[in-house]
């Protein structure tokens, strides 16, 4: 798994490649510490390249979706392949998450929702 | 006739064997027999009913056999018997459809409003017949009340047993179930490329444990603890979504991807079925999560089936035990037996460190161990109803998946620890613990509660026989356990 972080007009973007598994989780759940230091944190994870998230993986969407929504911020899952989605919604973990098409509109959402 | 002579057949049929119905039936062929009568009903008012229902008739018909006949093949008879009034004097005669009868009323207040009507070949009543009647009202009555209620008991056991074997050929028993589930898994681990996977099953207060497991040793302890397991999932909120909690936690098991699925019926949480990767990234396809849903859907399916099975095998032990007490209250002076039997049953079992689920075992044997009674009420053979209702107890219990500990149980609870019990004549360790121990339960209570024949013992001579009993009808070490507690139990 490869992870990259930018920034884009005031929001972070976080494209992850490979698959999110346990053997993976520890080293994103560091990168996911750093994108959402500070307050307010307004994240997109770009899911494009993810072809597999296991229960770790889904934890871990999860824990940066409560910790973001806790500072006030907001998480957006951008692109979220097909088999991914079927498992948010079998571990019904997809009605606490928010799911945009693509990282252009979870910029823009996260753009329009700043003070 | 003599009035001795109703009495005397009206017991005998309360006390021989068979069903109930068969044996009113007796009892209305001999008193037509005896009485030389024609024609003879038996009507009974149920609750707030305001007709009385025909419940038994015998008849001599014009060829001159006799019979009896169940109310249903009485087609001759009208089913229910409309009074303007009640009779005020026994075998006053009432008009029927047949013409005139003469009634006299059976009753015991709170059990039983019954009409025995009755007539000879003429339409009369012989003056013998009408004297040995009116002399024996009250004996009849209570007959009647005894056969009818011990019929009920039949009809309920009757009922439930049925019930309880459709349900377990529907469900499947719990050995069936692991058997299934590890089928399952295997089956889910195959088609998703996976290398274990597992079922963990809530409990009653939402606690999870692993069911079933395959490829994963015992040695892998996967920690389900509520606030600091693998897993946060809030049992108590319906439809909750399932998270791992600490990915270093499942990589410490060494595994390298898990994916772990709610198992939830209609909001109710019943568990989590896994599926785990060690040496390889996992691979889920389109194909494998359609396959991983419907096998999550099956393992579904079964886990509620055996919730609803327990539910109804609960039940149906709540309802023996009411049958249990039923039959003890039917005997003078023995009403709360059962109860004494349990609580030394499950104190016995405290003291010897027995598992607590056959501790409860143990106390459910105590409440149920006579059951079998229940099954063959008013048995001529006084010997064949002691010799053969530990088994016919603990077959009604064999009928759902109940503990084997609680059927064994009842099954040697008249067994001796030197071998002269019975139904089998086991000794020693061929009877299992729970048995020695409802054996030394259900014999203290029996002579602390005493009965009609015999009056209660005090504790210390119940304390002082157990001992006396030692190596001959009980288990020393049952004995040893139980002496320093009998009296706390049984006062």
């Amino acid at each position: 798994m490869e992870s990259h972080l930018q920034q884009r007009d005031g929001v972070t973007v976080l494209r992850v490649v490979g698959a999110i598994d346990v053997s993976q989780a520890l080293a994103l759940r560091d990168v996911l510490g750093e994108a959402l230091a500070g307050p307010a944190p307004r994240l997109v994870i770009d899911l494009g390249a993810v072809a597999f998230v296991d229960s770790a993986g889904v934890g871990l969407l999860v824990t940066a979706h409560r910790r973001a929504a806790q500072e006030s911020g907001e998480v957006l899952l951008a692109d979220v392949q097909p088999d991914v989605a079927r498992i948010l919604e079998l571990t019904r973990t997809d009605r606490l998450l928010t799911v945009v098409r693509d990282v252009e509109a979870g910029v823009a959402a996260l753009r329009a929702a700043s003070p | 006739m003599r009035p001795e002579q109703v009495r005397a057949r009206a017991l005998e049929w309360l006390t021989a064997s068979g069903p109930a119905e068969a044996r009113t039936a007796g009892l209305m062929t001999s008193l037509g027999q005896e009485l030389a009568l024609a024609d003879c009903r038996l009507y009974v008012r149920d609750g707030s009913a305001s007709a009385y229902r025909l419940a038994q008739t015998w008849t001599s018909d014009t060829s001159g056999s006799r019979r009896p006949a169940p109310a249903a093949e009485a087609d001759r008879h009208e089913a229910q018997l409309e009074l303007a009034a009640v009779p005020s004097a026994p075998l006053e005669t009432v008009l029927t459809q047949s013409g005139p009868l003469h009634a006299l009323r059976l009753e015991v207040p709170g059990s039983l409003d019954a009409m025995l009507l009755v007539r000879d070949a003429r339409g009369g009543l012989s003056r013998g017949a009408r004297r040995a009647l009116v002399a024996d009202t009250d004996v009849l009555a209570a007959v009647v009340a005894e056969l009818r209620r011990e019929g009920e008991l039949e009809r309920d056991l009757a009922t439930t047993t049925a019930r309880a074997e459709t349900s377990r050929r529907l469900h499947g028993s719990a050995v069936e179930l692991d058997q299934f589930l590890r089928l399952l898994i295997e089956l889910a681990v195959s088609a998703t490329n996976s290398e274990a996977g597992f079922v963990a099953v809530a409990g009653p207060r939402g606690e999870l444990a692993v069911r079933a497991r395959v490829g994963l040793s015992d040695e892998v302890d996967i920690d389900l603890t509520a606030q600091t397991g693998m897993f946060d999932w809030e049992l108590a909120q319906a439809d909750a979504p399932l998270l791992l909690r600490d990915p270093a936690q499942a990589a410490a098991l060494g595994f390298r991807s898990v994916l772990a699925l709610p198992l939830q019926e209609r909001g109710v949480p019943l568990g989590v079925f896994g599926l785990v990767t060690m040496s390889r990234p996992a691979a889920f396809g389109e194909q494998s999560l359609h396959l991983l849903s419907s096998f999550a859907d099956q393992i579904t399916l079964m886990l509620d089936n055996q919730r609803v099975f327990a539910e109804f095998t609960e039940r149906y032990l709540v309802v023996l035990e009411g049958i249990a007490a039923a039959v003890d209250a039917r005997r003078p002076g023995t009403a709360g037996y059962s109860s004494t039997v349990a609580r030394v049953a499950a104190a016995v079992s405290e003291r010897m460190a027995l598992a607590p689920q056959d501790q409860e075992a143990l106390r459910r044997a105590g409440l149920l161990h006579d059951i079998g009674l229940a099954a063959l009420p008013g048995a001529r053979d006084h010997y064949a109803v002691d010799v053969e209702h530990p088994a016919v107890g603990a077959g009604l219990l064999e009928t759902v998946s109940v503990s084997p500990v609680l059927v064994s149980a009842v099954q040697c609870h008249h067994e001796w620890y030197d071998g002269w019990g019975f139904p089998h004549g086991l000794r020693g360790d061929q009877i299992p613990p729970g048995g020695r121990i409802l054996a030394l339960a259900a014999f203290a209570a029996d002579m602390r509660t005493g009965d009609p024949a015999r009056a209660a013992w005090s504790v210390e001579r119940v304390i002082e026989e157990v001992r006396t009993r030692a190596g001959s009808q009980f288990d020393p070490l049952v004995v040893e356990a139980s002496v320093p507690l009998l009296s706390d139990v049984l006062t």
